[in-house]
């Protein structure tokens, strides 16, 4: 009996490179030949090969900058803009994948949309532990909530010491134009300064709301192949 | 049959179960005998690995090559299906800045049919694990 395991064993590790389905992970070995027939094979390094990565993203900001806002629209594909402010109490959790360009890979982002009240940040820290990727959104009518983006990042940096996480400033509501207090290039120098990327948006008027994760999704993806290679190194 | 490494495809070894996958960078790899080749994560952790054994083993040794893994928990079973685990040993592994961690379990006279390895946390977003090995004797029944 086991050398008839064994042998059918073989055959399936014969098929190098296909990668463990999850869904037929936990078949028994006559089970598992025929779901393995039945899933699609990619050979290694074949070009299409595809990767999807996991990533904890942390929504971080002060009160009523449209976190929460921003990840709705995301997450619905610009169908659904909050009208009605609601506060976030504790945390809310949204999985979203956005293809990474000019790859057929993609990152399944784990959006932690946290509170920006401080009543509830004791219970945060818990939530935020080994991230990922940062978001940090302020409103770009409002200084105050650009100033304490200062204090957002070291509390989210603080969750992951000596690691690099690659991270997103976001000026939300660019569609109140004469009522900018915090200009784009004191933010952009804020930014740098703070080893994060950059960009504006209207989460009301569905512009720009994407391109805070495909910054993310790219910086993250060039992360995981630069890790890969040092792999390859240590052999 | 002497202390071989069970692990290894040739030996009837197979990946019953992995929670990333890169096709370019399979968990079959971790069963090839080769250092070279290894399985990544590509995501949040826990990840984790069950490698089934074409019989039951009794285990004297399980040893790791890899890199950037924090904690590691390994399970057994003995079951027939990979079910019912229980824990071995879990150990909280240095980090070896450039060079792979070479990790060693004494786990005298464990029979085993199944072995998880569960990666509960990371020095950095991602790890690669290189080989497995388990060293031990087939039970003859």
């Amino acid at each position: 009996m086991s050398r008839a395991y064994s042998q059918l064993n073989k055959r399936m590790l014969k098929e190098a490179g296909r990668p463990v389905a999850r869904a037929a992970a936990l078949l028994r070995p006559r089970q598992r030949r025929v779901a393995a027939a039945a899933f699609p094979r990619i050979g290694p390094g074949r070009a299409g090969a595809m990767v999807k990565l996991g990533a904890k993203c942390l929504l971080a900001g002060d009160p009523a900058v449209g976190k929460s806002a921003l990840a709705q629209m995301f997450r619905s594909d610009g169908a659904h803009f909050q009208k009605n402010y609601t506060l976030t109490t504790g945390i809310e959790l949204l999985v979203k994948a956005v293809s990474v360009p000019e790859t057929s890979d993609s990152v399944e982002f784990f959006i932690f949309d946290s509170a920006g009240k401080d009543l509830f940040s004791e219970m945060l820290e818990k939530l935020w532990e080994q991230p990922n990727v940062l978001c940090l959104v302020y409103d770009i009518t409002n200084e105050q909530s650009f100033i304490n983006c200062a204090k957002w990042l070291e509390k989210l940096r603080a969750q992951a010491v000596g690691m690099h996480i690659p991270g997103v400033l976001v000026g939300n509501k660019t569609d109140l134009v004469g009522r900018r207090v915090v200009e784009q290039k004191q933010a952009q120098e804020w930014a740098d300064k703070h080893g994060l990327e950059y960009c504006e948006m209207s989460v009301k008027e569905m512009r720009n709301f994407e391109a805070p994760f495909h910054i993310l999704a790219k910086s993250f993806h060039q992360l995981y192949k630069e890790k890969v290679e040092t792999f390859r190194s240590l052999a | 049959m002497g202390a071989a490494d069970w692990c290894r495809s040739s030996a009837g070894a197979a990946l019953v179960l992995a929670t990333s996958s890169d096709p370019q960078h399979p968990a079959e790899n971790m069963a090839d005998g080769s250092s070279e080749t290894f399985w990544t994560t590509t995501g949040m952790f826990p990840q984790e690995f069950i490698i089934g054994f074409p019989k039951c083993v009794k285990i004297s040794k399980v040893a790791i090559q890899c890199y950037l893994v924090r904690t590691l928990r390994i399970e057994r079973s003995i079951s027939k299906d990979p079910v019912d685990f229980e824990q071995c040993v879990e150990k909280d592994l240095q980090h070896t800045e450039g060079q792979l961690q070479m990790e060693e379990f004494p786990l005298p006279d464990f029979p085993a049919t199944y072995l998880r390895f569960i990666i509960k946390s990371a020095f950095d977003h991602f790890v690669s694990v290189h080989r497995v090995m388990a060293e031990g004797t087939a039970e003859n029944t």
